[in-house]
This record gives C-alpha cells, structure tokens and sequence, in this order.
C-alpha cells in the first residue's frame, strides 16, 4: 500500500461504500433477511448503547446526589457554627467585670456586627462607667441555644442563659435567667450579633 | 414556519455536507457499531452501567436520603412539633381537665409519656378541679439544638398565664424549656420535657 496520507486514506475508505450492499456488515449476505449473526450483533449495540445512555443518566444523578451532600454537610457545619458563636456572644454580654470592663466590653464588641455593634459602641462608654461605679460583677452561661429560623448568610437564633450579679447596691449572686432572640449574621466569613432582643 | 424556510433549510444541508463528508461520518459510524456490537465491548458497558446504578442507588438511599432526614424540612418539622406539644401538655382549663390531659397525651412517647399521664391523672387533674385551674401556655419561641436521625432536641420559651379559684386574675410565668423529640412512623413525638 502506499504511503497512508489523508487522500488515500480517504479513498480506501470510500470503497467500501461503493462496493454491491450485500458487503455492508448491517446486511445478510443475501440481500434478502438479516442473518442471525447480524441480529446477535445488533442486539449487543442496541445494549451498549442503552448501557452507555444508562451509566451517563447515572452518572449525572450520582453527582447532582454528591453535591447535594456536600451542601447538606457545609449546612451543618455553618449551623454549629452560628451556635457556637451565639453562645460565645452572649456569654460575653451577661459576663462583665467591673475590673476589666473596658476589656469585656471590647470582647463584645468583637462578636458584633452592624447597627447592633454600632448601638452598643455608641454606649460603651457610659456602661463602662456605670459597671465600673456600681462595682458590678456579672457571671453568665448559656444553657441551651438552638436555631429559630436560617437564611443564607443570616440565622435567628434562641438563647436561654443564666447570670448572677453582684453589684455595690447589695444584690450578692442573685440569679437572673435570659431568654434572648439574637440574630446572626455573616461578617468575614464569621458568624456576629447582629441583633439582640428580649423573647417576651 | 413557512415552506420556503424549510426549503432553504434542506438547501443549507446539502451545501454544508457535501458527499465525501457524508462517507466518512458514515465510515465512523459504521466503525462505532461494528466496535459497540462486539461481545466484550457489550458485557463491560452492561457491567458499568450496573455499578454506576449501584452507587448511585447506594448514594441516594445512604446518603441523601439520611441528609433529608435532617434538613431544614426536617428542623420545620421538629419546630411545629414541639410549639404542639408543649402548647397541648400546659394547657387545659378546669372543666375539661381530663380530656385536654388525654389529648396531650398524644403527643408524648417513652417513659416520659408514662410518668406524664399518671402524674396528670393523680395530681394535676384532682388539683385543677379541686382550685379550678385554668392555664394557658403559649410558645413564644422554638429553635433545634440538634438534629439527628430520628432524634432531636429543641428549646421552647413558653408563657404560661394561669388563673386559679383564689387567684382568678391569671398569673403570668416565663420559662424556657428542653425538649426532646423522637420520630415515630413519621410524627416527632416528645421523650423528655425539662425546664432549663
């Protein structure tokens, strides 16, 4: 044969197609009716073929299924999360030293965000200066918190805690029980008190 | 459409395709079935076909399936549940009693829902026709703490106004309360009632 190029290769291929159709491989020999090889043979492409449609259908679903996992699991992360820092920010709220109040007060600060943030800087001062005076000692914990309500970058979340005080007017360790509902919301890729209200 | 948009369309395929084109996209095919009719070829692409349904079949009902279990639907669920439940277990007035207890009851499984009804039936029931106590409680607030399988836990803030003979001006309470929840045939159903 002669040096394969593109045309030739072309050309060989061509002659089959103008060669009598009994040679056609889709076609008995007679012309007539398919042999029964053929048919075996059309059988196993008609199978491939469904096998391959098949596999990719499976193919697309088992992804869409994964991916949906992954989320499902990125959800419940952002949850714990959320809670994690819900808790932490009321606790930092309901525990503040009349030592360290500047400190404290900073420390919520940190794990606020937006007008709640800018409302509590804005008081900051005057609560430093009170909690320092009246020899206020607030110690708190949280006692359960759970998800109220989620949104993408946002959730509302229930916080139940207890604090006790005690301050220069005479309440020693007196207990005081929270029930906040204090919404959440995305800061750099953290979660921060965006609001915080009494559940009355 | 019109016909000579049709026409002008066959037009176009036979300039785009001109005969040796043609050949060779039927070359390839008939290349493509001779290599998709062969019995090997067959059997693999029936061997894959089965695994990937496998895998997906595992990865729907293993995973997904777990996942929706403890989705937002779900957490909807336990939510609406435990807002029922509570609000059924502290309600009832004093003419109706026994039958706003065995309601409540409905919504209560396990050794809590035991000790519910026999500490309704001998104490809070005699006391509540004895004093006529009538107490309403409304969930003010509900939120999962967690969510598992068939399992959650849940924080309910309730207020609980409840008047009595002596005291006919209803007198108001707040608590907050941790709930548990286990799914039974589809209902979440309280296992544990504590305040915190």
């Amino acid at each position: 044969m002669a040096t394969p190029t593109a045309d030739t290769a072309t050309m060989n291929d061509i002659e089959p197609d103008n060669a009598p159709p009994e040679a056609d491989a889709g076609s008995a020999p007679d012309g007539h009716r398919p042999s029964e090889g053929t048919w075996k043979r059309r059988v196993a492409a008609v199978v491939t073929i469904a096998s391959l449609v098949v596999s990719i259908v499976m193919l697309c679903f088992a992804g869409a299924l994964w991916w949906q996992h992954r989320s499902a699991e990125a959800n419940d992360a952002r949850t714990a999360a959320i809670l994690d820092a819900a808790r932490s920010g009321v606790e930092s709220m309901i525990s503040i030293t009349d030592t360290s109040a500047a400190d404290d007060v900073q420390r919520v600060l940190d794990q606020s965000t937006g007008t709640f943030r800018s409302d509590f800087e804005a008081r900051s001062q005057s609560f430093v200066t009170v909690v320092q005076e009246a020899k206020v000692t607030t110690n708190g914990s949280v006692t359960a918190v759970g998800v109220e309500s989620e949104s993408p970058g946002s959730a509302v979340v229930l916080v139940a805690a207890q604090s006790s005080v005690s301050n220069s007017a005479g309440a020693e360790n007196e207990t005081r029980s929270w029930r906040l509902r204090v919404t959440m919301t995305e800061d750099a890729g953290t979660y921060k008190m965006a609001n915080v209200e009494f559940v009355a | 459409m019109s016909i000579s948009e049709e026409e002008r369309g066959s037009e176009f395929e036979s300039a785009e395709f001109p005969r040796p084109a043609a050949l060779r996209s039927a070359r390839v095919l008939r290349r493509l079935s001779r290599s998709l009719s062969g019995r090997r070829v067959s059997i693999s692409a029936v061997v894959v076909a089965v695994a990937l349904s496998a895998l997906t079949g595992c990865l729907y009902f293993g995973v997904h399936r777990g996942d929706q279990r403890t989705g937002d639907d779900a957490a909807a669920a336990v939510r609406q549940a435990v807002t029922d439940g509570t609000t059924a277990l502290l309600t009832y007035k004093s003419d109706t009693v026994d039958a706003d207890l065995q309601a409540a009851n409905t919504f209560l499984t396990g050794e809590f829902g035991v000790y519910y009804q026999s500490f309704t039936r001998d104490v809070v029931a005699p006391a509540a026709k004895e004093q006529h106590i009538t107490t309403t409680a409304t969930v003010v607030g509900a939120a999962t703490m967690t969510l598992e399988d068939d399992r959650a836990v849940a924080l309910v803030m309730v207020n609980q106004a409840t008047s009595t003979a002596i005291n006919p001006q209803p007198n108001s309470t707040s608590t907050s309360i941790r709930v548990e929840v286990e799914r039974q045939d589809g209902r979440w159903l309280i296992s544990k009632f504590d305040p915190v």
